[in-house]
């Protein structure tokens, strides 16, 4: 698909985003230089109900991306447009109120999401099953192990329906069997029932194999390659750079 | 209106949930009440503390001052402080996310701290006069209210660019400092500003706090809305220019944020 297609869901075209190394406001304005790049004319493109694979090792520019395409931010360079409504579902864990109750801050999130009241607590409690919380409901956050707060997340950004969902590291942290439980929801409910387009960041070359039908391999904030994961294994055999990267293995 | 009810609601729940820090702000009044009703037993009644050639006793013109400072305070600190503490909790990015207008958010931000602010100062007021008998029989309510309304517009435009600075510096800028001890100075809360030198008092007649201070006095002591009209056309005016360059501030340091992404940073 060309990357100037306004046909797809998403599309990417040629967008480049930098960060100031500095947190002085007074070096930002005045002193711009030396600006630390996170992502250099990335194109590419997401037809709808697709589930795309954002992969790279830490620091390729996941992240980033996901954020320009939830409006989190300005590219410098290029554009992206959005095709649908877009749910984001970030990697932070603790972004959430720890004082308050799942229950809680599920009924704050997804009002906020415009979740009509009178459907808040049924669009709580199915959000809840997928991700095996719903026995937790009343429980404080701060209690949350690790994973649960990840997997908490997930059902913050399944409360309001949208046409496009965002996942940063969907199963970061998150036991083997609740991982597998969650691609198989995004694998099978959410793309191939409910027709959402799915942009999934993750490390793993496992989880892109499992869920996605094309990957976008990043690296050092550029596309180095993209395509269906089987083949781009498959004919890595060469193993270049990313390879390595993502495996663990050298040469 | 369901998001500034989830939003009061969240505050709510969070504040409720440090019981000790939420009560302990209740006893403070009624500890200061106490201490200014024993301070103004030092300063007999005058006519430089009331409003249009009126005496007035010390202790009813700094609870006045001080219960309306309570108010303006939560209007001009409620939404800063609650974005400066939604960076640090790592919230704000999935408050960001779910696409709520920022006007909302400033408005839903500040209800809480406001609704509580105003409480707190009735609470002066009715310590005052329950326990201490300061006379309130003269109040005139409607113009009482009008004076807030305005005044809460002024200090909640200075609020919100409060909030821009939060936005870009991740810092809480010093608005307590000039608005608890700077502007408390100049603008009258605990003494008269015709006891200020003239230069000083120039500055102070260009306070907001200071028309709102005397509006709001005046109103105590019944007087009618004709006495305030300049200190209400002010309080009109500053809020018709600060309030709408507030919200441009606002929405640009939201975009600078994003521009140099790090509208989720703390």
């Amino acid at each position: 698909m060309n990357a100037r297609s306004l046909n797809g869901a998403i599309v990417v075209d040629r967008v480049s985003k930098s960060f100031p190394q500095t947190t002085s406001l007074w070096r930002m304005l005045f002193q711009p230089q030396g600006r630390r790049p996170a992502l250099r004319r990335v194109s590419f493109s997401v037809a709808r109900t697709e589930v795309v694979g954002l992969l790279g090792a830490n620091g390729a520019g996941k992240t980033t991306l996901l954020q320009l395409l939830a409006g989190f931010g300005i590219p410098e360079e290029g554009a992206v447009r959005v095709n649908g409504t877009i749910t984001y579902c970030g990697a932070i864990e603790r972004s959430f109120y720890y004082r308050l109750s799942c229950r809680e801050n599920l009924r704050f999130f997804g009002a906020l999401a415009g979740v009509p009241a009178r459907e808040l607590d049924a669009a709580i409690a199915r959000a809840c099953r997928i991700v095996d919380l719903d026995a937790d409901l009343d429980r404080p956050f701060a209690a949350f192990s690790t994973g649960m707060r990840q997997r908490l997340a997930l059902a913050r950004a399944l409360l309001a329906p949208a046409d496009i969902l965002l996942l940063d590291e969907p199963t970061r942290a998150v036991d083997p069997s609740h991982a597998h439980l969650i691609r198989s929801f995004i694998r099978k409910t959410l793309a191939g029932e409910r027709g959402t387009t799915v942009v999934v960041a993750t490390n793993s070359l496992e989880e892109a194999w499992e869920i996605c039908d094309r990957v976008v391999i990043l690296a050092h904030g550029q596309v180095v390659a993209a395509g269906d994961p089987r083949l781009l294994c498959r004919s890595a055999s060469a193993a270049p750079a990313w390879f390595a990267e993502l495996t663990g293995t050298a040469g | 209106m369901s998001k500034l009810w989830a939003i009061l609601r969240r505050d709510a729940r969070l504040a409720l949930s440090y019981p000790m820090t939420f009560w302990m702000q209740w006893v403070s009044i009624v500890i200061s009440v106490t201490g200014f009703y024993y301070v103004s037993k030092l300063v007999a009644p005058t006519t430089a503390l009331g409003s249009n050639g009126r005496i007035s006793s010390y202790f009813a013109y700094v609870v006045v001052n001080m219960a309306f400072l309570t108010v303006l305070n939560g209007a001009l600190g409620g939404f800063s402080r609650s974005i400066r503490s939604d960076q640090l909790m790592g919230t704000l990015e999935a408050i960001i996310a779910t696409k709520t207008p920022l006007t909302t958010l400033a408005i839903g931000s500040s209800l809480w701290t406001l609704f509580v602010c105003v409480i707190q100062a009735t609470l002066y007021v009715a310590i005052a006069a329950v326990l201490f008998r300061m006379d309130i029989s003269h109040v005139n309510a409607a113009l009482a209210l009008i004076a807030a309304l305005l005044s809460v517009a002024c200090t909640a435009a200075f609020g919100i660019l409060s909030a821009a600075v939060v936005v870009v510096t991740k810092q809480n800028p010093p608005t307590s400092l000039f608005v608890g001890g700077a502007a408390s100075m100049l603008a009258g809360v605990l003494f008269p500003v015709s006891m200020l030198p003239p230069p000083l008092q120039w500055i102070s007649w260009l306070l907001p706090l200071t028309h709102g201070l005397n509006a709001v006095r005046a109103a105590f002591q019944g007087s009618s809305r004709l006495d305030v009209t300049p200190d209400l056309a002010w309080l009109a005016v500053v809020a018709a220019i600060v309030l709408p360059i507030a919200l441009f501030a606002f929405k640009s340091a939201v975009k600078f944020a994003a521009r140099e992404g790090t509208l989720a940073h703390y």
